[in-house]
Order: C-alpha cells, then sequence, then structure tokens
C-alpha cells in the first residue's frame, strides 16, 4: 500500500507542465538569426519545416489543439469557430485536464482557439500590451506547481498580428500591386516588427527563469502561420493563398535533455497535439474524430519517421477571390512537391519544392504527368475525405 | 435501400470525370453522395444570424474586416 502511495507521489512529482508559446505570424527565414530566439534555439529542437493545415490563426490554432485538418473539425475558414464539431473532437487541452493539468492561458480574441477544457482563459483587449499578463500567468503556474498541479499554459504572443493589421493590411488594401513592387521595404518592415517579438522573448525567458519553469516543463515556441512580403501579386499579408511564404511555420521543443538540433524534414502542425500526448504517454481518446496527425517524437529521439504529405486549405478574406466562409484554394505538399487547386477559376500549379523553394516556375501542365497525376489524387483524398 | 435517378448534364459528368475522380477511386455516384452528404451536414451545422454577427465583430476587432 505504502509503495502504491510512493508511486502516485513519484508520478505526481514527475509530471512537467506543457507551456505553449505561440509567436503569431511569425516566419522563421525573417527570424531565426535574431538574438533571442538564437539564445532559445540553442535549448532544444527546433523543427524548421512544419507545414500549417491553414495560413490565418483561426484554422490554424484549430488544427494544432484538435489534431484535425478544418474540414474534419468544422473549423476551415474565417467563419468557422460556427461550425466547430466540439463534441466530437477532443482538445489538447481536454487531454491535459483530464490527466489532472491545471489549464490557463490567453488568446488575442474569442474565435482563435478553443476554450474546451481551460480552467482559465483571458481573452486579450484588442491591441493592447499583453506582456504583464503573461509574466502574471508564468508566476500562476510556478504558483500551482507548488501545489503540486502541473500546469498546462497558453500565451499568445500576437504583437505581430497587430503591427500587421495596422502597418500592411489596412494601409494596403487595395494597393496588391504597389505592396508586390516594394519587396524590400516590405523585408525591412517586417523586420522592424520581429524586433518587438525579440524584446518579447527576452522577457519572457527572464521570466521563466525567475520561476524555475525550465526544468520542470515541456516548452514549444511555435507560429501559426506566416507573412507575404510582396511575393506574389493579390497578397499583401496572409489568408489568401497556400504558398510557402505562408503556409511554412516551425516549433521549438525545449525540454531538459532534447537534443540541441534543427530537424528539416517536413511535418504538420496538426501533428503537434498527437506529439505531445505521445512525449506525455497519453492515449487518444477512440471515442472522438480519430487524430489526421500523427507524433513525430521519433524524430526527436533521432530514429526515423515516414515522410509526411501536408494538406493545406484557405479561402481568403481579401485578394482576389475572397471567401471567407469556405475554403476555395487547396495544397497537398511532399517533401518535393507541392500542388494548389485554385477552385475559382479553376486551376491548378505545380511546384518542384526542391529546385524551386520560392515557388516561382509553375510545372502544371509541363509534363510531369505522373506526379501531376499522384499529387492530384492525394489532394482528392483529402478533400473529399 | 430504395434508389432514384437523377438526370445529369453530360458537360457536367465531363468536368467531374477529368477534373476531380479521374485520378481517385471514387466512382462518379460515389462522389455526388459525397457532395450531398457533406452539404446535408453542414446545413445541420448552420448558425443563426445572430451567431454569425457576433463572429462578424470579433473578426473586426482582429482587423479583418471593416
Amino acid at each position: 500500500m505504502l509503495n502504491k502511495f510512493k508511486n502516485w507521489l513519484n508520478s505526481r512529482k514527475s509530471k512537467k507542465n506543457v507551456i505553449l508559446i505561440a509567436l503569431d505570424g511569425v516566419r522563421l527565414d525573417q527570424f531565426r538569426e535574431f538574438t533571442y530566439f538564437k539564445q532559445l534555439s540553442s535549448k532544444g529542437t527546433l523543427f524548421s519545416n512544419m507545414i500549417t493545415y491553414s495560413p490565418h490563426s483561426i484554422t490554424s490554432f484549430h488544427a494544432i489543439f484538435t489534431g484535425l485538418y478544418g474540414n474534419h473539425s468544422g473549423v476551415n475558414s474565417y467563419f468557422g469557430t460556427l461550425n466547430f464539431k466540439k463534441e466530437e473532437c477532443k482538445t489538447l487541452t481536454q487531454y491535459l485536464k483530464e490527466k489532472g493539468y491545471y489549464c490557463l492561458g490567453d488568446s488575442m480574441n474569442e474565435l482563435v482557439i478553443p476554450k474546451q477544457g481551460f480552467d482559465k482563459l483571458v481573452i486579450q483587449e484588442e491591441f493592447t500590451e499583453f506582456i504583464d499578463n503573461h509574466k502574471q500567468l508564468l508566476n500562476e503556474t510556478a504558483d500551482k506547481n507548488k501545489e503540486g498541479k502541473p500546469v498546462f499554459l497558453h500565451l499568445h504572443c500576437s504583437y505581430l498580428h497587430n503591427k500587421v493589421v495596422q502597418g500592411i493590411i489596412k494601409p494596403f488594401k487595395g494597393k496588391e500591386i504597389e505592396y508586390h513592387q516594394k519587396p524590400l521595404e516590405n523585408e525591412k518592415r517586417y523586420q522592424t516588427y520581429l524586433e518587438e517579438i525579440n524584446q518579447y522573448l527576452q522577457k519572457i525567458i527572464l521570466e521563466i527563469e525567475k520561476n524555475k519553469l525550465w526544468e520542470n516543463s515541456l516548452i514549444i515556441f511555435f507560429s501559426d502561420h506566416g507573412n507575404s512580403l510582396g511575393e506574389k501579386i493579390g497578397e499583401v499579408a496572409y489568408g489568401n493563398f497556400c504558398y510557402d511564404y505562408s503556409l511554412k511555420t516551425f516549433a521549438l521543443f525545449i525540454n531538459g535533455g532534447y537534443p540541441v538540433t534543427e530537424i528539416k524534414q517536413m511535418v504538420r502542425n496538426v501533428d503537434l497535439t498527437p506529439t505531445i500526448l505521445d512525449i506525455l504517454s497519453i492515449n487518444s481518446d477512440s471515442s472522438k474524430l480519430p487524430f489526421n496527425g500523427e507524433s513525430f517524437q521519433n524524430l526527436i529521439l533521432n530514429k526515423k519517421i515516414e515522410p509526411r504529405v501536408a494538406f493545406s486549405q484557405t479561402g481568403g478574406m481579401t485578394g482576389p477571390y475572397p471567401s471567407p466562409k469556405s475554403p476555395n484554394v487547396h495544397s497537398i505538399r511532399t517533401d518535393k512537391w507541392k500542388l494548389i487547386y485554385y477552385q475559382v477559376p479553376d486551376n491548378f500549379e505545380l511546384f518542384d519544392l526542391e529546385e524551386d523553394p520560392l515557388e516561382k516556375k509553375n510545372l502544371f501542365d509541363q509534363g510531369l504527368m505522373q506526379v501531376e497525376k499522384k499529387m492530384r489524387s492525394l489532394l482528392a483524398e483529402q478533400i473529399e475525405h | 435501400m430504395n434508389q432514384i435517378t437523377i438526370n445529369l448534364p453530360q458537360e457536367i459528368e465531363e468536368k467531374i470525370k477529368d477534373k476531380i475522380i479521374k485520378n481517385s477511386s471514387l466512382s462518379l455516384e460515389q462522389y455526388i453522395i459525397n457532395l450531398i452528404k457533406k452539404d446535408l451536414a453542414e446545413k445541420k451545422d448552420s448558425y443563426s444570424e445572430n451567431e454569425e454577427e457576433k463572429v462578424k465583430d470579433r473578426l473586426k476587432s482582429l482587423g479583418y474586416l471593416d
């Protein structure tokens, strides 16, 4: 009896916090050399090629929290939270809550992350400062640990969203060509915004150290989508198209003992919840919709995993063919190939990502019939699941 | 199960075969059944105007709508 009690006590003691820190809209290719991100990268395993299900926050965060593509969870558009199948999905928060975690966090808006399972979820006032609140939530995490309770904490760093809306989306509305013609200026502006994220990281790192949370937490810094720097006409930020500048994201896993390395093999953001559950040895719930994502923990453990296929969808608020209530741009991607299908005006693009990572040369209808056939088949499977 | 027959214009049939099911294992019939099922599921999940207005307000506060 005493042994059972000791085992139970030990299992409680060894339960790590799970801390997710979302860096909204951050492009790794633009951010990786910033001081505090470099400092963080020297602490863990960086997945530098994580593909989001969808290039805007509402759909992306729901994919992360549910492990499901939006055409399964119901959240596949800007209006998608209205269709969230909350009874059929089980979120990361709900899994952790069930395992005894105290679940708290913040989000920039009511629509962005699923609320299910949170004991406390703070919604940021629009365009206001949130760093003090994040410090407070980290302090609260340490306090809960002192009470013997593990914590799931989600922090949403929304500086970039706010800056992009005020500095790009609004002023360049209807001026997409002008934006496209000034890539260097766009990059400089974006870098200025990233400096604020860098300063945010400095403060967060200090707060994590002050509360001694590195030792007893799995901490994941990640982004939900990227941002246009004017690469393609018709998009000044994100959400309209499925090009890599907005689909490519990252996740940095910091957990005592994880190798300090960068993994370039493609993974997907629907894989995040299955991976976290795998790390914590939590089984998925067979009474709920099965995950579209799969754990990639083996990559951290230096083992191989099969190459994956990433499915993405979006429907823009703006752009040439807006469709905010239903996705009308779909893409399927392997490590090498990407096929994009535009429902309107009903055409395809095919890119060789190894030879043409900036997706400048459309190879569709250029004689790559076997590749087209395979990629169309993979895409049809996802769209008509 | 009782079944009914629906006439489909030939040009639509050709377009579906060419664009959608050419490279998948779905039959034309199965493809159309799936589409209808999906549409019915979406209708079942439909939301009120009031709920949609709330979402619009939140999208405005995110800066996505004027």
